[in-house]
């Protein structure tokens, strides 16, 4: 197997990941009725086999170049260069520790709209953004407590819709 | 006779719109949140569409569609001032004009440039829209003579092109197409009513609803992206960006050839699934500068090379050559149009002949508020050339937090299910990596819109067909849609086989 480099244990997560959504699909398969399997039962060998495909380019060794490491999609200004495009490092330094976090806060941002509501929660989510990075000015303080009240106004007032109040609330409630 | 009935449908659908300040007033938002969203790089109209369409439920469906029309062409306006203002592309289809676009800001040029920009994309979007209107309801009489077996194809074959044409390789674009299809399988059977791979959760027996899916693929991706870039530190120079504006917007009919070439070529390339904008905008580019009498200008702050990318870029857009398979063959032309497509399904409209057959008027008011947008584009672009370029500054650390909120109202607006917010997140985590590794999403995406259809096609010629699979191999229609979905797999790989042969040879 090629040497699972840190730059490749990405594309190796991705692949297993794929590979699991196609092995649910030919477990789960069998146990359709007839009717609804032809389809499925078409597709199964072409998904088996550009899965393989893909795995081999994985776990075969071949050639280490820089163009090897990562395929790049587009280029950090968000042009796009026809024909070959350069290759581009792995994330790393305060490229992986942005996006580390931007994940994490994304997980936040669930975690508080679903215990305290979109309200309460997008105010929670943006004082702890904030805090993170260390960015507390007169705009970014006013963007906190402005978001909610617009979001409040928004949909309890002008469009009397109503978003989601949260679990807490659900729980006082009974 | 035919052109009449056009010309007759446009206006009345004019009289929809213009008669109804609501409309205009709509249409007004559409293009101002487009000019913003497309000026702010790593944003552009997706993100924009993916959170807007769940909020357009109480909205009339042609409005509907004309907002996310011009949300999508304004976008191709407003993109053009970070990419001569900044060198920065708002999104890839202005990045041509940067290269000559750029130069001529450094020179103190930089009204003129966008004063040429904004009038070539509305010159060139009209063209788009003007032959797309033209276009369209005759090739859907053909598009009718399409049955189920048919249908199934062309499903196929609109997921089997773009793995083909997108970036990374043909294996990994199918790939993802695959898995695409294999989330659109979940939840109800269309036939038998049972659930699939459902494991049991309630949630996921109405399936992944392709919404909160796109809406990760796209915004939260993005802005997981952005999060790995610095961004928004970009400094106005001493420079007033409104000056020269009136001399730039003239130059667009100085040089007629170039501005309908340009928009030719756009619409041709707009109207091939997965070609793109950047494809049609570097094209022009490229044909500009070898048409061109004093080529060595180029690169160094030549107008034409502004007007050339401007055109094919609106050309190939929202209102023009992207609509035509869209609207025709419900298959996108591009990822905007997989967006515009799920904007449609969202408000029970179904793309393809019927659409254009059977609800001409709606279509026709659809294109009227195009055709408005457009004007209320290019006086947007030309008034708020100042703010704008200020919007373009704000750090990404303000802008990836408001739109990770905006992305989660959406997802929640749909259904108002606290699950769907969770497969937004864990589609943009999803998304990001799949972008990284080659793994194209907009193969995901399109496989997510195009699976129903293709089962529900497949189903239904397998029954008239008797229950037998020739049905989809002897009709003369399947069978031209069979060789063409051969070749555009195995064609590409066999001309690079032979081109390689050629070269050893030599």
């Amino acid at each position: 197997m090629a040497r699972a480099t840190p730059a490749r244990w990405g594309e190796i997560i991705l692949l297993t990941v794929f590979g699991a959504f196609i092995a649910t699909f030919l477990i789960d398969v069998r146990h359709l009725p007839m009717e609804g399997k032809i389809l499925s039962y078409v597709l199964a060998p072409p998904m088996v086999i550009f899965l393989l495909i893909c795995t081999a380019a994985v776990v075969l060794p071949r050639k280490k170049s820089a163009e090897n490491d990562y395929l790049p999609t587009e280029l950090g200004n968000g042009a796009v260069e026809l024909g070959e495009t350069p290759a581009k490092k792995a994330p790393a330094g305060p490229a992986a520790l942005g996006l580390g976090r931007t994940i994490a806060m994304g997980f936040v941002l669930f975690g508080c709209i679903y215990l305290f509501g979109f309200y309460f929660g997008s105010g929670l989510m943006l004082l702890a953004w904030f805090a993170l990075f260390r960015r507390f000015t007169v705009a970014t303080t006013a963007i906190t407590v402005a978001t909610p009240l617009l979001l409040y106004v928004l949909f309890e007032q002008v469009m009397p819709v109503g978003l989601y109040e949260g679990y807490i609330v659900h729980l006082l409630q009974r | 006779m035919y052109f009449l009935n056009v010309f007759e449908g446009v206006i009345h659908g004019l009289g929809w719109i213009l008669g109804d300040p609501t409309a205009v007033a709509v249409l007004l938002g559409g293009v101002i949140v487009g000019t913003v969203v497309g000026a702010i790089p790593g944003l552009g109209s997706k993100i924009a569409l993916t959170i807007l369409i769940p909020l357009t439920g109480p909205m009339a469906p042609y409005l509907a569609l004309a907002f996310f029309l011009a949300i999508s062409e304004a976008a191709s306006f407003g993109d053009t001032i970070p990419a001569v203002l900044f060198r920065t592309p708002g999104t890839a289809g202005s990045a041509a004009t940067a290269i000559d676009g750029y130069p001529l800001a450094q020179q103190g040029k930089a009204g003129y440039a966008l004063g040429a920009g904004a009038m070539a994309s509305f010159v060139g979007g009209n063209i788009g829209i003007l032959i797309s209107i033209l276009f369209i309801p005759w090739l859907a009489e053909y598009v009718l003579l399409f049955g189920p077996p048919e249908y199934f194809w062309m499903a196929i074959i609109g997921i089997s092109i773009i793995a083909v044409v997108s970036k990374g390789s043909i294996a990994k674009g199918l790939v993802a197409g695959l898995v695409g299809l294999f989330i659109s399988f979940i939840g109800y059977d269309l036939v038998t009513g049972k659930t699939r791979f459902t494991f049991g959760f309630m949630y996921m027996e109405d399936g992944i609803d392709f919404m909160p899916a796109m809406l990760g693929l796209f915004a939260v991706s993005e802005m997981l992206k952005l999060a790995t870039r610095r961004g928004g530190a970009t400094q106005l120079e001493n420079t007033d960006p409104t000056r020269g504006v009136w001399k730039g917007c003239l130059e667009v009919f100085r040089h007629p050839g170039t501005t309908v070439r340009s928009s030719l070529i756009g619409l041709f390339i707009g109207a091939i699934p997965g070609a793109g904008k950047a494809v049609a905008s570097f094209l022009s580019y490229l044909t500009a500068i070898r048409t061109s009498s004093h080529p060595e200008t180029f690169g160094k702050g030549e107008v034409e090379g502004v007007i050339a990318s401007e055109a094919a870029n609106n050309a190939s857009g929202g209102g023009g050559g992207a609509l035509i398979p869209t609207l025709t063959l419900g298959i996108p032309g591009s990822s905007g149009m997989a967006l515009i497509l799920a904007g449609m399904t969202f408000h029970g409209i179904r793309s393809g002949p019927s659409f254009i057959i059977f609800e001409a008027d709606m279509m026709y008011a659809m294109f009227a508020g195009l055709i408005v947008a457009m004007f209320m584009a290019l006086v947007v672009n030309l008034v708020l050339i100042k703010p704008v370029a200020k919007a373009v500054q704000i750090p990404n650390e303000i802008l990836i937090p408001l739109i990770l909120i905006m992305a989660f109202l959406g997802a929640y607006a749909l259904r108002s299910s606290i699950f769907d917010m969770g497969v937004t997140l864990v589609f943009g985590i999803l998304g990001y990596f799949m972008d990284r590794y080659g793994y194209s999403t907009v193969c995901m995406v399109l496989a997510m819109i195009l699976g129903p259809i293709a089962e529900e096609s497949f189903f239904q010629a397998y029954k008239i067909g008797g229950r037998s699979f020739s049905i989809f191999f002897t009709r003369p229609l399947s069978i031209a849609l069979l060789v063409f979905l051969v070749i555009a797999m195995v064609g590409p790989s066999v001309y690079q086989y032979l081109k390689q042969a050629v070269r050893r040879e030599a």
